[in-house]
């Protein structure tokens, strides 16, 4: 995922220009990240494949616009968020966040702190699953893209201790989930 | 042992650990954190519990966990090409404005060439007649031009669209330009004409008889020049041009010598009124020019002369 600062913004150039070989050298480098993110925002193949031909289409739109203050990561990553929620608001009413997060326990301190040590590989997945989105999404981004706190935020578009608290609250999330599965 | 609720003590680097675990950390503070791990076992079993988390969001969401539809590559490229495409097409307003301003100037060689001699013989032949006739002023000042202004108009009018009169329309049409834009242009080009050339006579009028006839004079032609053109343009696209000019010049004359005429043969009450109302320059003569126009500019792309059948 990671080019020269430099060639991005000529990438990024020659991109807005239409130039095609500037597509497919961007697709080259981000078509799989962007697709994995966006799969684990929408959960729908077909769904997701839309998102990240706009996604492309908006970046090479603004790409003239791209001044490298940003990590091209970070840049596309923030503009597939944006069309997924696009996509998923016109598609559903609403994400069902809120039903998600009256379905799950409240967030009770649990001493039970080594569950999450122990809990297995699959379980761990099956409550990953089950998490809020905006919760899923940055755990997804700290460790299966393994971003930074402030890349996170500006993806996000939140504040870093945002990012920060989410990702406490989803690991104590988590923890509950398996804590009510022993119990 | 209450570990997320309690707020970590500086001792304990517990918001560092999930970057510490995605190697996010920069050097000098992952330093700090791998000496205070080495000590403290409560922060090591957060540890552990954190790498758990990384493990399974690696496993399920890391990009190489994911299968990337081979047909994903060509669909973005298209996707691309076709929105830089019509980009192409969409362009600003100015240029746009400068095409529409070309399109109209070159509906001025296409026109059939009897067009604007034709219109100017009649148009002059009006001027002429009102001057030497009303030579001195009076309430008939310009009768003559405001009986030929209309009609000059509405000839040119039935010659402005259609293979009758034009041999280059059907290359015209072929192209991306609409019909309906084609007529529009057409009809912008013939009217000025007509309007510079009843204006010029007007003014000619108004030099001899003074200008106070200017404006009363206008509107004596303006609206009646509409509403014949427009019907006149009407007629021509759907019957012909021929029977288009007939029609025009007749129901002109009916018109006039009912307008001059001491008496009316026939009382028609309220509808006689209200066709003087429509052959004025009024609100409903224009309304009624303006619908004659609306409909032929939309009916023309389904436009099919009744002439081409046989035995009409």
């Amino acid at each position: 995922m990671n080019g020269g600062p430099l060639d991005d913004v000529a990438l990024m150039a020659r991109l807005a220009r239409g130039d095609l070989d500037a597509v497919q050298a961007l697709y080259g480098r981000f078509g799989r990240p962007l697709y994995a993110y966006v799969k684990s925002l929408v959960d729908d193949e077909g769904l997701a494949e839309e998102v990240v031909q706009d996604t492309f289409v908006a970046a090479w739109r603004s790409g003239a616009s791209f001044e490298n203050r940003s990590s091209l990561t970070t840049w596309l990553f923030g503009i597939a968020r944006r069309q997924a929620r696009d996509r998923m608001r016109r598609s559903r009413p609403e994400t069902g966040t809120d039903e998600l997060l009256e379905g799950l326990p409240a967030a009770d301190p649990d001493p039970e702190a080594a569950a999450l040590a122990s809990a297995s590989r699959a379980e761990l997945a099956v409550a990953l699953k089950r998490l809020p989105d905006a919760d899923r999404e940055v755990i997804v981004l700290s460790f299966a893209y393994e971003l930074s706190g402030p890349e996170i935020a500006e993806v996000l578009g939140v504040p870093e201790g945002t990012v920060k608290s989410r990702l406490f609250k989803a690991r104590q999330r988590l923890r509950a989930q398996l804590v009510e599965r022993d119990g | 042992m209450e570990l997320v609720h309690r707020a970590p003590r500086p001792e304990h680097p517990l918001d560092l650990l999930p970057e510490y675990v995605s190697g996010r950390l920069d050097p000098d503070r992952a330093a700090v954190v791998r000496r205070h791990l080495d000590l403290c076992v409560e922060c090591k079993l957060q540890l552990a519990g954190w790498r758990e988390v990384a493990a399974a969001a690696r496993d399920a969401y890391s990009p190489a966990a994911v299968a990337l539809p081979e047909a994903l590559r060509r669909r973005v490229v298209e996707a691309v090409a076709q929105a830089s495409e019509s980009r192409e097409k969409r362009r600003p307003l100015r240029s746009r404005l400068a095409w529409l301003g070309r399109l109209i100037a070159a509906q001025v060689p296409l026109a059939r060439r009897e067009i604007w001699p034709a219109s100017t013989v009649v148009m002059a032949i009006g001027a002429a007649v009102s001057l030497i006739a009303d030579h001195g002023g009076g309430a008939a000042a310009g009768t003559a031009l405001a009986l030929l202004a209309p009609l000059a108009a509405a000839l040119g009018m039935a010659m402005i669209y259609g293979q009758e009169n034009d041999p280059a329309l059907e290359l015209a049409l072929a192209t991306p330009t609409s019909p309906r834009l084609v007529l529009v242009a057409r009809l912008a080009v013939v009217l000025t004409w007509d309007l510079i050339l009843a204006g010029a006579a007007t003014a000619a009028l108004a030099v001899v008889n003074g200008p106070a006839i200017f404006l009363p004079l206008v509107s004596l032609w303006l609206g009646p020049m509409l509403l014949l053109s427009c019907l006149t343009l009407l007629l021509s696209l759907f019957i012909s041009t021929s029977l288009a000019i007939v029609a025009a010049a007749m129901i002109w004359i009916v018109r006039a010598l009912e307008v001059a005429g001491p008496s009316r043969s026939i009382d028609l009450g309220g509808l006689t009124s209200m066709a003087d109302a429509i052959w004025q320059t009024s609100p409903l003569g224009l309304i009624a020019a303006l619908c004659l126009l609306v409909a032929a500019v939309a009916l023309v792309p389904y436009r099919e002369p009744l002439t081409a059948h046989p035995g009409i």
